[in-house]
C-alpha cells in the first residue's frame, strides 16, 4: 500500500489546470509492492534503452524509478494489476515501447487504451497507440466479432525508446443497488504527448480481453504479454468530482492543413517568453512537420499530427503566432545560432550573431515545394536543406557550405542530457528525440554549457543527419 | 393650436422641397460605380497589397500570406493563380524587373518564378529587420522609388501596462526604411505610428497616418529623408550612427509632456483629453523641432476617415476632371477621399473632399487597372469598418459623365478660389449665403486623437464668380495659417440642372497664405440672401429644411427626437462615421448603447470622455468629442434612449 491518495480532490483540480501532479500521488517505483502478484517479466530499473533497429529489445540498467516489462515470443510476460481499485480516476504516466511492441492500459482492468509502436503511421486506428481498443463478440461471424473501437483523432506517437506522456480522465460505470448498470463508463479525455486524442467517448461495454464483468471499481492493469515496454511517473488519482467538458470561446478555429507540402511564416513561441520572430513552419502529407528559425538557422521543433493552428494569427487582429497541431518535440529552449567559429571544441558558443556577418537569404523550393534555407555566415553561403522523412519518422538535414572553411562547428543539439548510443546515434534530453549522424561523419563532441549539454561537430563542407522523434 | 401649427409648417416644408428637388441631384454612384471582381471560392482575400503588372495582370497579396496573380482582372472572367504562399501577413506588393517584392512582418522578400511554372520557388530575403514579436508590428510596402530602391514603413508596438502608448521596442519600428535591391538598409525618416498607406507619387514619397496617440487626426504627409513625422516612440533610435533624424528623445520629452502618470496604486493612468487646458499644436512645435513635418492635407477624423490608408495619383487618362489629383482610402469608414495639392511659398498644402463611400469592407489598397478603373483592396479584420464585409476586392469604374463638384480649392491672399467641374448657377454662386467657412486645428499631445480645437466661424465678405462660371473666389476673413479651413457650399447650384454639389464640403489645410493681390470690394458680390429676409426665401429654406423644421417641432413637443431629426446633428459631429442605429460598425449601435440606460448627463460626459473599457468587444477607441455641446448631447441622448 504505497499509494497516497489523500489529496485526491486537490490533485484533480491541479491536473485540470494542466499542472503536474503533486508528488506523493505517484506510484513509488522503488519496488513492485503497489502491484498484485507481479509476474516475473516485470521489474524496476534505473534506466532503459530500446534499440531502434531491433524488435522488442529493452535494455534496463540497475536502479529504480522505472517499471520495465520484458516479454518475448518465447517467454511471454503477464499483465500487471494495481493493488488498489478505482472508480472515477485520472491516470497520468510516461511510457516507452521497444520497436514493434504492443501493450495497453486497462482502466478498471476492463477498458483498454492501446499502446503500440505506431511511429510514423499516417493514419492510426483503434488498434494503434492511443486508440480505445475494440470490443469483441464471439457469437458473431468471424469478420464481425470485433467492433466499437475508437481511433485517436490523430497519430501523436513518438519513436520507440522515447518517453511518451499520456493523461487519461475516466468515468466509471455506475450501478444501482440491484447491481444493474445505470450508466456506461466514459473516457472524459485522453491527451497523448500534449495532443487531445479523445474527448467524451462513451464506452458501451468492456473492450476485448477484459479482466471480468463491468463493475463500479477495479484495478489499473498494464498489459504485459505482447512485447517489451516501460513505464514511469505513474500517477493514479481518484476523482471526487468529474471535470467539466473543456470550454473555449466561440471563435471558429483556423487550421492550416498540409495534405500537400505546405509552409507558413509566423511568430513561433519556443518557450514561455521566448518568441522566434522570423520563423517558418513546414509540413507535408507525411503528417510530420517542423518549425525553423530564420534568424539563426535553427530547428525549433518537430511534431507528428496536423499542421498548424493559425487562429492566434488570423483571428481578429491576431498576435502573429501560429501553433503546432500535433505532438511537439522541442529541439531547443531558445533560438541559438547554428554555426559558430571556435578556436577549439571547448570554446564558448556565440551568444548572438554579432561578429558573424550572419544574414538570412530566405529559401528556395524544390520541385515538391519543400524549402531549403540559405544564409550567409563568416563569409560563407550555407544551404540548410531540411526534409521530412518519407516515412514520417522525423526529419533529415543536410547542411552544406559553399566553400570549405576552418574552425566552423555546428550545434547539433542543446539539451539537459545527451547519451551516446554508438554508431553516430545520440539520445537527447529525457529520451525526447534521437540524432543519427550519417555514415562517415566526424565524431561530435558532448560538452557542458550553461548547465546543459551541447552536442557539436566540426563542419567540413557538408553535414548530414536525421532527427528522429 | 399645436396641431395646426405643425401641419402648416410641414406643408410649407414639403412644398419648398418639391419645388426645389423636382429633379434629384445625382449622387456619387451616378458617376463612379463600385463593381465586384470575380473571385473563385477558396481564398480569403484580406487584401494587403495590390500592384498592376506590365501586362495588365493584377498581383495581389493578402494578410493570410498568399500572393495571387489575376489575369484579365477587369474582364468578366478573370483567371486566378496562386503565385506564392505561406508568408507572414503581407501588407504590400510591388513589381520590379520580373520579380515581385512583398513586405512581410519581418522582412522584404523577393519572389521569383525562375523555372517559369507560374509559381515562385525563390523566396529570397532582401532585408530582414528586427521585431520584438508584438502583434502591432506590421510592416508596409515596398514602394519603388525613382532610383530603384525600396521604401518600407514599420508600425510601432504598444506598451504592456500602458497598452495605449505606442513604443518602438527594437530599431526601425516607427521608421521608414530605404532598402537597396542588394539588401542595404538606410534609415530614412522617423516619427511614424501606423503608416499603413505609403505611396510613391511623382517620384516623391508620401504616406497617410492613422489617428492615435500624438496623432490628432489622419492626413497625407510628404516624406523627405530625415523628416520626423511626429510620433516620438521612434526617436529612441535617432542616436544610431546612420540616423538621418537628429532629434533626440530626451529633448523631445523636455519640450512635450508625455503624461506618464501613475495613480495611488502605482498603476499608469491613460492620458485623456483635458477640456480646458493650454495645449500645443504640431505647427507650434515645428518651431522647436525643425525636423517635424506638417501634413500636406489633413483628412479630418471621423469625416474623411478614421484610419487612412493608401493614396494614389489619378492618371491623366481617367476619372475626368480629377486627373492628376490624389485619392486616399480609409479602412474604418470604407471610403475614398480626394485631395488636390498645390505649393504655396515652397510648402505643399491642399484640400480634401469626400469622393466615394459605400465599399463593402475597409479600404486599404488602391491600384489603377490598365483600363483606367481603380482596384480597391479591402479588409477590416481586427478593426471593423462601415462596410461590414470582412474582406473584398472591388473596382471603381468611371462612366465619363461629369459630376458637379468642387474640382479644386486654391489658397488666395484673402481667402480661397474654388474651381468647379461645371459652370455654376450665377445667382446662387454670387450669394454669400451659399458659403460657410470655419477653421480649426488639432492638439499635439499623448492622448489618443484630438478633438477639433480653436474652432472659429469665419465671415465671407465677398465673392467673385468668373465669367465662365467655373470659378468662385471668396474673401474669407480671419484666415489662420496652418489651420484646417472648412468651406461648406450647401447653397451653391450648377448652371445646368440646378444641381447641388455632390460633395459640398472642402477641408483646406492652410500651411501657407500666399502673397499677392487681394480682391477689391468693388469687384465682388456682397449679396447675402440670409441677411435680407425678403430675398430668395425658397433657396434659404432649402439649404437647411430639416434642421429648421426639427427645431421648430422640438419646441412644441416633448417627444424624443427621431433618427431623421438628429441625423444632421450626428453627421455634423461625425457620430455616424462609427455608429449606426442598429448595426455594429466601428463602434456599438445606438440601440446597444440604449441598453446601458445611461442618463443624458452620463451620455454627455461619455461623449466628452469616452470609456473604451466599457466596450471590450470593440477594438477602435472612440476619441473624445468635447466639441459636442450639452444641448446637442442631450438631444442625441434623447434619441438614443428612445431605442430601448
Amino acid at each position: 500500500m504505497n499509494l497516497n491518495v489523500t489529496k485526491a480532490g486537490l490533485t484533480a483540480t491541479l491536473w485540470l489546470c494542466g499542472t503536474v501532479l503533486a508528488l506523493g500521488q505517484r506510484i513509488d517505483l522503488k519496488d513492485l509492492s503497489a502491484f498484485k502478484n507481479p509476474g516475473s517479466s516485470w521489474s524496476v530499473a534505473g534506466n532503459v534503452f530500446a534499440d531502434l533497429n531491433a524488435e522488442n529489445i529493452l535494455k534496463p540498467t540497475k536502479g529504480d524509478g522505472i517499471l520495465v516489462n520484458q516479454s518475448t515470443a518465447k517467454k511471454a510476460g503477464s499483465d500487471l494489476y494495481t493493488v488498489n481499485e478505482y472508480g472515477d480516476v485520472a491516470v497520468e504516466l510516461d511510457y516507452l515501447t521497444s520497436k514493434g511492441a504492443n501493450s495497453g492500459i486497462y482502466l478498471q482492468g476492463n477498458y483498454e487504451i492501446q499502446i503500440d509502436d505506431a511511429w510514423g503511421l499516417r493514419n492510426a486506428t483503434s488498434h494503434n497507440n492511443g486508440g480505445i481498443y475494440q470490443r469483441w463478440d464471439d457469437s458473431k461471424p468471424e469478420a464481425e466479432k470485433g467492433y466499437g473501437g475508437v481511433a485517436p483523432r490523430q497519430n501523436a506517437s513518438k519513436a520507440p525508446g522515447l518517453w511518451q506522456h499520456i493523461k487519461i480522465v475516466f468515468q466509471a460505470p455506475k450501478f444501482d443497488a440491484a447491481g444493474k448498470k445505470i450508466s456506461n463508463a466514459k473516457i472524459i479525455s485522453i491527451d497523448l504527448n500534449g495532443v487531445t486524442i479523445h474527448e467524451n467517448v462513451e464506452l458501451f461495454g468492456a473492450t476485448r480481453g477484459a479482466a471480468g464483468a463491468e463493475k463500479a471499481s477495479g484495478p489499473l492493469r498494464l498489459q504485459g504479454d505482447h512485447g517489451s515496454v516501460a513505464f514511469k511517473n505513474i500517477s493514479i488519482t481518484p476523482l471526487t468530482a468529474l471535470p467539466k467538458m473543456r470550454q473555449g470561446n466561440d471563435d471558429d478555429p483556423i487550421y492550416i492543413n498540409a495534405e500537400s507540402n505546405n509552409m507558413l511564416r509566423s511568430f513561433v513561441d519556443v518557450a514561455p517568453g521566448v518568441r522566434s520572430v522570423h520563423a517558418i513552419s513546414v509540413g507535408g502529407p507525411e503528417k510530420t512537420a517542423y518549425s525553423y528559425d530564420l534568424d539563426n538557422g535553427t530547428l525549433l521543433q518537430g511534431w507528428h499530427g496536423g499542421f498548424v493552428d493559425a487562429t492566434p494569427m488570423f483571428h481578429d487582429r491576431g498576435n502573429g503566432t501560429s501553433r503546432a497541431l500535433g505532438s511537439v518535440t522541442h529541439f531547443t529552449a531558445k533560438p541559438v545560432l547554428a554555426i559558430a567559429k571556435l578556436a577549439n571544441a571547448q570554446d564558448k558558443w556565440n551568444a548572438d550573431t554579432t561578429g558573424t556577418g550572419f544574414f538570412t537569404k530566405g529559401y528556395i523550393l524544390d520541385s515538391q515545394e519543400r524549402p531549403a534555407f540559405k544564409y550567409y555566415i563568416y563569409g560563407n553561403t550555407v544551404t540548410d536543406d531540411v526534409k521530412i522523412l518519407a516515412n514520417g519518422q522525423g526529419i533529415s538535414r543536410e547542411i552544406s557550405l559553399e566553400k570549405p572553411a576552418e574552425g566552423l562547428y555546428f550545434l547539433l543539439a542543446s539539451a539537459a542530457a545527451v547519451e551516446d548510443l554508438g554508431n553516430g546515434l545520440y539520445l537527447l534530453g529525457d529520451k525526447a528525440y534521437y540524432i543519427q549522424l550519417a555514415d562517415g561523419s566526424a565524431k561530435p563532441v558532448i560538452r557542458d554549457a550553461d548547465g546543459r549539454k551541447q552536442l557539436i561537430v566540426a563542419m567540413g563542407s557538408k553535414l548530414s543527419y536525421t532527427l528522429l522523434f | 393650436m399645436k396641431y395646426t401649427f405643425k401641419t402648416i409648417l410641414t406643408l410649407a416644408l414639403s412644398l419648398s422641397f418639391s419645388a426645389l428637388f423636382a429633379q434629384e441631384t445625382p449622387k456619387e454612384e451616378d458617376f463612379f460605380k463600385i463593381n465586384k471582381v470575380r473571385v473563385p471560392e477558396g481564398p480569403v482575400l484580406e487584401v494587403g497589397g495590390l500592384t498592376t503588372l506590365p501586362n495588365g495582370d493584377l498581383a495581389l497579396s493578402t494578410r493570410r500570406g498568399e500572393v495571387y496573380i489575376v489575369q484579365n482582372p477587369t474582364s468578366a472572367k478573370p483567371y486566378w493563380r496562386r503565385f506564392a504562399y505561406g508568408l507572414h501577413e503581407i501588407l504590400g506588393i510591388a513589381y520590379k524587373d520580373g520579380a515581385l517584392y512583398v513586405a512581410q512582418r519581418g522582412e522584404l522578400t523577393k519572389l521569383v518564378d525562375k523555372d517559369q511554372d507560374g509559381k515562385a520557388e525563390i523566396y529570397e530575403t532582401v532585408y530582414a529587420w528586427p521585431l520584438s514579436g508584438h502583434y502591432h508590428e506590421y510592416s508596409f510596402g515596398p514602394k519603388i522609388m525613382k532610383d530603384g530602391t525600396f521604401m518600407v514603413t514599420a508600425n510601432v508596438a504598444f506598451g504592456d501596462e500602458e497598452w495605449w502608448r505606442a513604443e518602438s521596442r527594437v530599431p526601425m519600428r516607427g521608421w521608414a526604411m530605404n532598402i537597396t535591391p542588394g539588401g542595404k538598409m538606410t534609415p530614412y525618416a522617423a516619427g511614424f505610428r501606423s503608416p499603413a498607406g505609403i505611396s510613391a507619387i511623382d517620384s516623391a514619397f508620401y504616406y497617410t497616418e492613422n489617428q492615435g496617440d500624438w496623432v490628432g487626426s489622419g492626413g497625407l504627409w510628404k516624406i523627405n529623408k530625415g523628416d520626423f513625422m511626429g510620433h516620438p516612440a521612434s526617436l529612441r533610435w535617432t542616436s544610431l550612427p546612420n540616423s538621418p533624424v537628429k532629434l533626440q528623445s530626451d529633448f523631445f520629452y523636455s519640450q512635450m509632456d508625455e503624461r506618464r502618470i501613475k495613480n495611488e496604486q502605482g498603476r499608469y493612468i491613460k492620458p485623456e483629453n483635458r477640456v480646458n487646458e493650454s495645449f500645443k499644436t504640431l505647427f507650434e512645435m515645428k518651431k522647436v523641432f525643425p525636423e517635424l513635418k506638417l501634413p500636406s492635407a489633413w483628412l479630418p477624423y471621423g469625416i474623411l476617415g478614421i484610419s487612412s490608408s493608401e493614396a494614389v495619383k489619378i492618371p491623366a487618362n481617367t476619372f475626368g476632371p480629377f486627373a492628376g489629383q490624389i485619392l486616399a482610402g480609409d479602412q474604418g469608414m470604407s471610403i475614398i477621399s480626394r485631395i488636390f495639392l498645390e505649393t504655396v511659398k515652397g510648402q505643399e498644402q491642399g484640400v480634401a473632399f469626400l469622393f466615394r463611400k459605400g465599399f463593402r469592407s475597409g479600404v486599404l489598397r488602391l491600384e489603377w487597372g490598365t483600363d483606367g478603373s481603380l482596384f480597391v483592396g479591402e479588409t477590416n479584420r481586427g478593426w471593423g469598418s462601415a462596410g461590414d464585409a470582412n474582406e473584398g476586392l472591388e473596382r471603381l469604374v468611371y462612366n465619363n459623365k461629369t459630376p458637379f463638384e468642387m474640382k479644386a480649392v486654391r489658397a488666395m491672399p484673402d481667402g480661397f478660389e474654388v474651381e468647379f467641374t461645371a459652370p455654376v448657377d450665377r445667382k446662387s454662386a454670387e450669394d454669400l449665403a451659399s458659403y460657410n467657412a470655419e477653421s480649426f486645428i488639432y492638439k499635439y499631445h499623448p492622448v489618443y486623437g484630438s478633438p477639433p480645437v480653436n474652432t472659429e466661424k469665419l465671415k465671407i465678405a465677398g465673392v467673385k464668380v468668373s465669367a465662365d462660371g467655373l470659378k468662385a473666389r471668396i474673401i474669407v476673413q480671419g484666415l489662420r495659417q496652418y489651420y484646417i479651413h472648412t468651406l461648406t457650399l450647401d447653397g451653391l447650384r450648377s448652371q445646368d440642372g440646378f444641381y447641388s454639389l455632390v460633395h459640398p464640403v472642402a477641408y483646406y489645410t492652410l500651411n501657407q497664405i500666399p502673397d499677392g493681390d487681394k480682391l477689391s470690394m468693388s469687384e465682388v458680390s456682397t449679396k447675402n440672401s440670409a441677411a435680407t429676409p425678403a430675398a430668395a426665401p425658397s433657396t434659404k429654406k432649402a439649404t437647411a429644411p430639416v434642421k429648421g423644421g426639427a427645431a421648430a417641432i422640438k419646441t412644441t413637443s416633448t417627444k424624443a427626437p427621431t433618427f431623421k431629426e438628429v441625423e444632421g446633428l450626428l453627421t455634423k459631429n461625425t457620430c455616424l462615421s462609427c455608429h449606426n442605429p442598429t448595426k455594429r460598425q466601428i463602434g456599438p449601435p445606438f440601440a446597444e448603447i440604449a441598453k446601458r440606460k445611461y442618463s443624458p448627463e452620463k451620455i454627455f460626459s461619455l461623449i466628452h470622455n469616452p470609456q473604451p473599457q466599457n466596450w471590450p468587444g470593440y477594438s477602435t477607441e472612440m476619441p473624445p468629442m468635447p466639441q459636442v455641446t450639452k444641448a446637442e448631447a442631450f438631444k442625441i441622448a434623447g434619441y438614443i434612449n428612445s431605442l430601448r
